[in-house]
């Protein structure tokens, strides 16, 4: 973050006209929101937000994961219907929770998960959002097809309007989500953390977009994460915390990173997690993968011709844009997929055939991808979630009284806090999830960590005691391999850092870590 | 050869319009296991009313207007009460099947079947020559021709259908697309309902004009089947359930062929074994591709 | 918690209760004298000891198809193709007894119900693998493994096995030896109630003392956590499919070496998806199924009784049946109350709850 002070401001200058050559028959509107309030059952999401955002200005929403960005876009755009509060566009007051209402009003929301169906081509998704007055709306394949093209010509998106959504690459997918969010003409643009899926040159073209979208009038807001960006791009800054507003949109000139950074994160001072020791040279290769090849079922790039070895007591980090084969490599080495060339190690043992039982039985242990998906049963106990790893053999008959005085244990020796041990894993929050899963994984006999995404959507504290576990594995002599869009939370826990792009690993870092030359890595910029 | 035609045509005939009943279904994300239900509740209830009033057009509307309320009460069920579709569907089928029943034996005190003064219209009876046998086709297997354009172009070229398509295939976007699914999903229901309603006349009121006890003898399911085989496309959806037209024909026609040789009860299974294989085709050709199978998602209860 | 908990466990028999309430109604208002038919269910279920038999006689099958049936529910799969694995189960087993007629019993009869459980096992596990090997939808398939069981029967009481007693009657087979009864024509018998009762202890350690009976149920709440877990999922898809076929299988040897001694085609239909309702009444619970198949034998016995007193329809059973099916998976809260209540959370009945359907439906 302290980085971002000394950056210049390169989108700024870039595009101040308007980008379109269409005239627009729509002038942007001020977009206002007062006391609204969400709850998802016990949880407060926003507390009582009010704030207004004039038009023909880019503003940045800044917070933390789990702020509540997310879900004030959302209402803005009448996805989630507050609790409580209006939500207003220009003169007219929306009656809150009808997506329809909104869109007639001119706001649109580009989501983070795109929403458009993965089996429907790509004109068949400027169909679905036309907002056309026809009652069943019928067309013919030209039209459609004309159409698309139309809108996709535009936006400048150079893509065939016939190919189908779930075959396309994300970032395609996602200018595609742009400009049919374009094409209804709107007064309100809402872009949910656009960044990131993007390599920071469409991230630099996105953000022109945007500031000549806003030269035109058009009232633009973007969720954004970091400062860099929020700077880059924005005139105002909003931040929320833990769901309450803490700076109204304010201009970027009265703001600066340092203390934006600081609004953010609270009064809190985040204590640094101490780093672990270099592992000694002559330390044996825990996990070892070589000319490894697989492609996950999940959207993500195949891995491709992976090699990397870790050694005990060494953390070693895989940096890139999401989307670039980290998902496939993961689940090849924890076996969930199967690899289609290569082999992997677990110490002296080929496991490239093992089932993930043995694997695990070997003492390697994951902290997946999407922890409520991968990670937890959340409509199962928390002491059946503290079991349910396998490894090896035998076990067949269980003790549910001894299993779960041990869940119990473990969930107390990692201040997790919970009610009982037959609670459901569904009704703790985010931190406590994670740190079940941690309690679970992280037990006397691992030997390889794999920690994807470890402190996504965690708040502060959590994210610390995260790291600190990471930290304290290989301290126990354990192999650590963590997958992080989080660069600074890579630099400061490991040590080595690897960049996947396309599926191969491009180049390898070792401290002290340079931001510069591994973020040109991971766009292909820089032989490391 | 004419005859056998016309046989699979009138076989297929109640299959394919709940067919399409619950494609729609399925195309806006509600699993239609009721189909079978609503089948059997529209023949009755033609049966009766025509037997009641003598009048075809007041049996077919008595018989929509009582689908369309059932399909109502399982939108209520699966909407707001959030009970299981499949458990409700199946549910469904078998109170229609018992409730059928039991009115049979407590309106016209027969256990076993009752007899309808009049049948539904046959438009080409007059034919002669080669033709001849298409006369004996109901007026409701041309509507059921046009109905699979009417749903093809409903699905296929309208917004309409697109939005629908949505709600099935991720409710999210369609959500986001300003749809209301839930809106979306009622009308598909009564959409199916009405075409449940044509079937189930056609099955009382087309050849033997009469409705016995467990008319349906799992057609519906049947009709279930043809939606996943048909890949709850339109066309898809009518093709399979003329191919179950055709194996039921061809096990008449057999018995009448091969009587003594085969037992026909090897006959009348080929359709369900087919369609075992043939949706294990499917998903096999769908995991190769890397596509989701045309798995109901719908796991845990 | 505790008392949202309490208020699903009065849930299905508040639905049952509704249900035999609307049954009552729609018996009353098309002319029969609820009083009679409510004394004649009580005397025909549980008004005697004949009556009793009666009940148990129908919960024997009930309680064994749904111990197994609720297996494969828990894990996540819905297999309803019960009735027809209960066929071929009873086709085995009596293909062995007629065979092997002059065999001991000792021996003749417990191969007949190993004969009975394979064959129901092997049904169940074509539906179980093309799920879990190819993802065929089992739904489709095990119910088209019911109407090839149906034909089957058919043709093996009208072919191979049928009558050569020249009573004439059609699709019955003959009769097995009476030394290897189960029970008499009456259905019950201290055999027959040993093994329900083997079934349900063993069904209750399956369920709280084996890493099985873990398994199974984290498979069927979230597959994919399980995989990451090490747990095969498909193999314990396997494993349920293949328990429930054989439960199912044996009920139907039951039925043969116990009631029947013979099959007739078409016979104790419903049961299948009757157990699929007792499953679900009994929520998966070896005890409170074994409940609700008592329940659901004796409703059954009544409405076999009903007709010889006051001549109500035997149909009225499985419009009950359905009722119950139509009722019992609703939320004790209404959705839409559910929203307007912010405080407590509704108990989460599937692992979708809103932000993980989504972060699915993210990632294909």
């Amino acid at each position: 973050m302290s980085s971002a002070q000394s950056e210049t401001h390169p989108y700024r200058s870039a595009a101040a006209q308007p980008v379109s050559g269409q005239p627009r028959s729509r002038e942007g509107a001020v977009l206002t929101c007062a006391d609204v309030s969400v709850e998802f059952g016990d949880f407060r999401a926003l507390d009582g937000v009010t704030a207004t955002f004039p038009p023909g200005r880019v503003h940045a929403l800044v917070g933390q994961n789990g702020a509540g960005k997310t879900t004030l876009a959302r209402v803005l755009a009448g996805l989630v219907e507050p609790l409580s509060g209006t939500v207003q566009v220009g003169e007219d007051l929306l009656s809150g929770g009808s997506v329809g209402e909104a869109r007639r009003h001119g706001v649109e929301l580009v989501h983070q998960h795109f929403a458009l169906p993965a089996d429907f081509t790509v004109a068949q998704c400027f169909e679905l959002f036309n907002d056309g007055p026809q009652l069943l709306g019928a067309f013919s394949r030209t039209r459609l097809r004309r159409r698309a093209e139309t809108l996709l010509a535009g936006a400048g998106t150079d893509v065939d309007p016939d190919a189908v959504i779930g075959r396309l690459p994300i970032e395609t997918v996602q200018a595609v989500e742009i400009a049919r969010a374009l094409a209804s003409n709107p007064r309100v643009l809402i872009l949910d953390e656009p960044t990131a899926v993007l390599p920071p040159p469409a991230m630099h073209r996105l953000f022109e977009r945007l500031r000549g979208l806003a030269a035109e009038g058009m009232c633009v807001i973007v969720v954004l994460h970091k400062m860099q960006e929020v700077f880059g791009v924005a005139d105002t800054a909003t931040a929320l915390r833990a769901g309450r507003l803490i700076i109204e949109p304010t201009p970027i000139g009265d703001l600066d990173p340092a203390s934006l950074s600081r609004a953010i994160i609270g009064g809190a001072s985040i204590e640094a997690v101490p780093s672990a020791h270099e592992p000694a040279s002559s330390a044996p290769v825990e996990l070892r993968a070589a000319g490894l090849s697989a492609r996950s079922s999940a959207h993500d790039a195949s891995a491709v011709d992976v090699s990397l070895e870790i050694r005990q007591g060494e953390i070693v980090g895989i940096a890139g844009v999401e989307g670039n084969g980290q998902r496939s490599l993961v689940e090849a080495i924890v076996g969930v997929t199967a690899a289609r060339s290569g082999s992997i190690w677990l110490g002296e043992a080929d496991v490239s055939e093992a089932s993930v039982r043995e694997r695990r039985g070997r003492g390697l242990r994951v902290i997946p991808f999407e922890r409520n998906v991968e990670g937890v049963s959340l409509s199962s106990s928390l002491w059946e979630n503290h079991v349910a790893m396998r490894r090896g053999r035998g076990g067949w008959i269980i003790w549910p009284k001894t299993l779960r005085r041990q869940c119990k244990e473990a969930l107390d020796r990692w201040k997790v806090s919970y009610r009982s041990e037959e609670q459901q894993a569904g009704s703790l929050s985010g931190g406590n999830v994670q740190k079940t899963i941690l309690a679970r994984e992280v037990t006397d006999d691992l030997r390889v960590l794999i920690a994807a995404h470890p402190t996504r959507g965690l708040d502060i504290a959590a994210a610390r005691d995260v790291r600190a576990a990471l930290v304290g594995a290989a301290a126990a002599d354990a192999a650590v391999l963590v997958v992080s869009a989080d660069l600074e939370e890579m630099f400061e826990v490991c040590h080595r850092v690897l960049v996947m792009l396309a599926g191969r690993v491009v180049a390898a870092f070792e401290r002290p870590f340079d931001v510069e030359r591994v973020g040109a890595a991971m766009v292909g910029g820089d032989e490391g | 050869m004419g005859d056998f035609i016309v046989t699979c045509l009138q076989a297929a005939t109640p299959i394919w319009l709940a067919a399409l009943a619950g494609m729609y279904a399925q195309r806006s994300g509600v699993i239609h296991l009721g189909l079978e239900g609503l089948m059997v509740s529209g023949a009755f209830v033609a049966t009766a009313t025509a037997i009641e009033t003598g009048s075809i057009a007041l049996a077919l509307a008595a018989a929509i207007v009582v689908n369309l309320t059932l399909s109502l009460l399982f939108w209520l069920l699966i909407t707001y009460f959030k009970a299981n579709v499949m458990i409700v569907g199946l549910g469904l089928s078998l109170t229609a099947a018992g409730a059928t029943g039991y009115a049979l034996v407590v309106v016209f005190g027969s256990e076993a079947a009752v007899q309808s003064p009049i049948g539904l219209p046959q438009p080409l009876s007059g034919l002669t020559g080669p033709l001849a046998p298409l006369g004996d086709l109901s007026v409701l297997t041309f509507a059921a021709i046009a109905l699979t354009w009417i749903a093809w172009w409903s699905i296929r070229r309208t917004r309409a259908g697109l939005k629908l398509s949505a709600c099935g295939s991720d409710p999210f976007a369609a959500r986001s697309a300003g749809v209301p699914v839930d809106r979306y999903r009622l009308a598909a229901l009564q959409i199916g309902g009405f075409l449940c309603a044509l079937a189930g006349t056609e099955l009382s009121l087309a050849g033997v004009q009469s409705f016995s006890d467990n008319i349906t003898q799992g057609r519906g399911y049947l009709a279930f089947a043809a939606v996943l085989l048909g890949n709850v496309a339109p066309i898809g959806v009518s093709v399979a359930a003329l191919f179950f037209g055709f194996a039921a024909a061809f096990g008449i026609q057999s018995q009448l062929d091969f009587n003594g040789t085969l037992p026909p009860q090897f006959v009348l299974m080929l359709p369900y074994i087919v369609t075992i294989i043939a949706i294990s085709i499917t998903a096999v050709i769908k995991k190769r591709r890397g596509e989701q199978p045309t798995l109901i998602l719908e796991r845990t209860l | 918690m505790k008392h949202l908990s309490r208020l699903e466990a009065a849930r299905p028999v508040a639905v049952v209760a509704v249900s035999l309430l609307l049954a009552l109604g729609i018996f009353g208002l098309s002319g029969y004298s609820v009083g009679e038919i409510l004394n004649g269910a009580i005397e025909g279920s549980v008004g005697s000891a004949a009556a009793w038999t009666q009940t148990l006689r129908w919960a024997i099958p009930l309680l064994i198809i749904a111990l197994g049936v609720g297996l494969t529910f828990q894990a996540g799969y819905f297999n309803v193709g019960a009735q027809g694995q209960m066929y071929v189960g009873a086709i085995g087993s009596l293909a062995v007894g007629l065979e092997w007629h002059d065999g001991p019993a000792l021996v003749v009869v417990p191969s007949a119900l190993a004969a009975g459980i394979a064959l129901g096992m092997l049904w169940s596990l074509i539906p179980g693998i093309l799920r879990t090997r190819l993802g065929a939808d089992e739904v489709v398939t095990s119910l088209m493994m019911n109407f090839i069981a149906v034909l089957l029967l058919e043709w093996i009481c009208t072919g191979p096995l049928k009558n050569r007693d020249g009573s004439g009657q059609a699709a019955t087979t003959d009769m097995l030896s009476p030394t290897f009864r189960l029970s008499g024509g009456s259905g019950v018998s201290l055999t027959l109630l040993v093994i329900c009762a083997l079934l349900v202890v063993a069904a209750i350690m399956l369920h709280s003392r084996t890493r099985l009976g873990l398994e199974i149920r984290l498979v069927g709440r979230n597959p994919v956590m399980a995989q990451w877990m090490g747990i095969r999922a498909s193999r314990v898809g396997l494993v349920v499919f293949g328990l429930s076929g054989a439960a199912a299988g044996l009920a139907g040897a039951v039925e043969v070496f116990g009631p029947a001694g013979s099959l007739r085609a078409g016979f104790s239909p419903q049961v299948g998806f009757m157990a699929v309702i007792v499953a679900l009444v009994g929520a998966f619970g070896p005890v409170r199924m074994l409940l609700a198949a008592l329940f659901f034998g004796g409703l059954r016995a009544a409405t076999l009784y009903l007709p010889i007193v006051n001549d109500l329809p035997q149909a009225g059973l499985d419009m009950l049946n359905g009722m119950v099916a139509v009722w019992i998976t609703v939320s004790a809260l209404p959705a839409i109350l559910a929203r307007r209540s912010s405080r407590g959370p509704t108990p989460a009945r599937t692992d979708k709850t809103p932000s993980e359907s989504e972060t699915v439906s993210a990632h294909g």
